[in-house]
């Protein structure tokens, strides 16, 4: 399938905001004259201006699946944005042939006083359906909804699962040339985002143009042939798959290995910040590496910055593997456990009893907040090892390279010979 | 996949008139859905229904009967006041209502334009589906009036949807320019009822312009409403008060305003997503 034409081209593609400017935007005429004010003394403008991509140029051939690689707040979804035509570039072009679909618009325009009938006809319309195409899908869109009896119901009569059925219907029917995939977008239950990542599959299989942006290296490695790294706003590199993943791997290690207090790339109020996070062995002993089956604790050092008691504090502390897969999540919320600082630092203990992690290398990232407002965010706070361990007592080293992602605690036996323990 | 494969680019916004006018023949279809949505919407969930269209210029006439006519003793151009009245209710509340409409109706999709492209303009000229379906109402009302009070009904009353049609874009002339506005600036919001007030006195609406003194009646010719009212009552009543001069001039700068307002709202356009 070799043409002369490409599917998307972007040529040097910035985009510009202002902070404070791009989310919180001055909504009312005084506040834009108190900032004009001071400007128009000094001539210099004082705004501070964000570039949230710069420089973007790459080609995407028809046909090819792409994906888009980068941290939270890389430019990825400005990207896709710009992509789909949602908000211009600041500088630079973007040349789109065919129809720009996205898997994830589900229910865009949807009016919940109109009945499903009308609200398939609306969001066609405005994803970009002609009339005629939508009144010939119009009866397999409802079929693949599984909504042929409540079409002529009004959508606030709905159940969300039957407003999302209906939603994604309309969106999987649009022919479109081009698919934007976002997936940290993706909403729902656990089966919806099954169907979600089927129908992504079922389309790159299709010969159709994806782009495809996610965090898990695992479905990045599994869907695309090439990658576009991005970093900072700016492409870190174009190339392979594997080289894209690596690059993008290699990238957050470095971080991980920061002290937390150099770190920038932190978000929230910064009232208290995590200074250190590390682990130590049941006897104090501080570690860079967890052993299988055997006890760490996770220690987070707080500090305050400001004078005043803070309280109903929790940390979140999520675990990825290696590809960038969330594998669990340590929380306060579950122990129902909340804290309270008055002094200018604290320790924070986690402790984990018996590490039911495979084997291999984890980052962390973590969050920090109270009862009103995020204090801290940190991707990639810090890394860890997990290392074999005779988790079972019997002397067999666990090494489950490929035995999944986790070594669950277990007991084996038969019917015939029940352990005291289990007997009831 | 047959069908041909179209281009787009997505660059800084120049501004085009061209391309502005463009997506609206393109994108026809979806300002036909966006007008039917907005029409089967407005009235949902009332009991009178559609009702409102007739309600609320019925009551308003008629409380200006009573009293510019009544009490005031303005005078009617020698038709029945509230009959006199509703032929400047009708093109005024199609004016506003396009207006308002117009102006709300880019921050009224923000849902939709926060995900997904389609050109906003389309929801501007959507705003034309529930205008005229009031206005068309309000006429049959006016038929009704007019034989209350034994006017004499003409073929000419047939002419009178073009006049409501006209002030109807007058006032997505006007809204097209306040709409980028107020995806910037909620203000605009607030400030218009208002200023619509003080522009329908501005306007012969619930008196004749034969009250306005001769010495101040160019600058009210200026006002675009003033011929578009004149229009109808002449139409709709006999009397003729247009004069082509203000005609041509209300005209001349509603096409102004509309051809500017395209381009500006284009330079804006491209900027709503992050703003709104």
């Amino acid at each position: 399938m070799k043409s002369d034409y490409k599917s998307l081209e972007c040529r040097g593609v910035g985009k510009k905001f202002r902070i404070g400017g791009a989310r919180k935007v001055q909504n009312s005429l005084t506040e834009t004259i108190m900032e004009w004010l001071p400007r128009m003394m000094d001539n210099r403008a004082t705004r501070e201006e964000f570039w949230a991509l710069k420089n973007i140029s790459f080609d995407v051939q028809p046909g090819e699946i792409v994906g888009i690689i980068g941290r939270n707040g890389a430019g990825k979804s400005t990207l896709l944005k710009i992509l789909s035509g949602v908000t211009a570039p600041t500088e630079g072009e973007v040349l789109v042939r065919g129809r720009v679909g996205s898997l994830l618009e589900v229910g865009t325009g949807f009016n919940a006083e109109l009945t499903g009938r009308e609200n398939v006809f609306l969001s066609g319309a405005i994803l970009g359906m002609r009339h005629a195409e939508v009144v010939r899908k119009f009866d397999e869109i409802v079929a693949f909804a599984q909504m042929e009896k409540f079409v002529d119901t009004p959508v606030k009569r709905y159940s969300s699962g039957m407003h999302l059925r209906l939603g994604f219907a309309v969106a999987a029917h649009l022919e479109a040339e081009i698919l934007l995939v976002d997936e940290v977008l993706a909403v729902g239950d656990a089966a919806f985002q099954q169907k979600c990542m089927d129908k992504i599959r079922e389309i790159t299989r299709s010969g159709r143009t994806v782009l495809f942006v996610s965090h898990s290296m695992v479905a990045i490695s599994n869907l695309c042939q090439r990658c576009v790294v991005i970093k900072g706003g700016e492409i870190k590199m174009i190339g392979k798959t594997e080289d894209a993943v690596a690059s993008y791997l290699e990238d957050s290690r470095g971080r991980a290995t920061m002290p937390l207090l150099e770190r920038k790339d932190r978000t929230g109020t910064g009232k208290i910040q995590f200074s250190e996070v590390h682990l130590e062995f049941e006897d104090g002993l501080r570690v860079e590496s967890a052993v299988l089956g055997q006890t760490v604790k996770l220690i987070f050092t707080l500090s305050k910055k400001v004078s005043e008691t803070i309280d109903e504090l929790t940390i979140g502390a999520m675990v990825s593997n290696n590809y960038g897969q969330i594998v669990t999540t340590f929380w306060t919320e579950y122990g129902k456990k909340r804290f309270t600082m008055t002094g200018d630092s604290l320790q924070i203990i986690c402790r984990i009893p018996k590490v039911q992690l495979a084997p291999g290398r984890y980052t962390i990232t973590i969050g920090l907040s109270s009862a009103t407002m995020a204090l801290d965010w940190l991707e990639d706070a810090v890394e860890f090892v997990v290392t074999p361990g005779d988790m079972f007592g019997t002397g067999f080293l666990v090494r489950p390279e490929k035995m999944g992602l986790v070594v669950c605690d277990q007991t084996w036996f038969d019917s015939e010979h029940i352990p005291a323990e289990e007997r009831k | 996949m047959e069908q041909e494969i179209q281009l787009r680019v997505y660059r800084p916004s120049s501004g085009s008139f061209v391309t502005g006018v463009k997506e609206i023949w393109q994108f026809r279809e979806l300002i036909f859905f966006f007008a039917l949505r907005n029409i089967v919407v407005r009235y949902k969930q009332t009991i009178v229904g559609v009702g409102w269209a007739i309600i609320q210029p019925l009551f308003s006439s008629g409380v200006a009967a009573v009293v510019f006519g009544h009490f005031a003793k303005l005078p009617s151009e020698g038709s029945a006041y509230m009959a006199f009245v509703m032929c400047g209710v009708i093109p005024w509340k199609a004016f506003e209502t396009a207006m308002t409409g117009a102006s709300n109706s880019v921050t009224s999709e923000g849902g939709i334009l926060q995900k997904v492209y389609f050109p906003k303009l389309t929801a501007v000229f959507s705003t034309l589906g529930v205008t005229l379906v009031d206005s068309f109402l309000q006429l049959f009302l006016l038929v009704i009036v007019l034989l209350v009070y034994n006017e004499p009904i003409t073929m000419w009353l047939l002419l009178t949807p073009i006049v409501v049609l006209w002030a109807a874009m007058t006032g997505i002339a006007f809204g097209i320019w306040l709409a980028p506005l107020n995806v910037k600036f909620r203000d605009v919001r607030y400030a218009l009822p208002f200023v619509l007030q003080i522009w329908m006195y501005a306007a012969p609406v619930v008196y004749s312009s034969e009250i306005v003194p001769k010495d101040k009646l160019f600058w009210y010719q200026l006002n675009p409403l003033n011929p578009i009212i004149e229009t109808f009552r002449g139409l709709a009543l006999g009397n003729n008060h247009l004069s082509l001069q203000s005609a041509v001039i209300a005209v001349t700068l509603t096409l102004l305003v509309l051809v500017s307002g395209i381009k500006f709202f284009k330079k804006m356009e491209s900027t709503f997503a992050d703003e709104i």
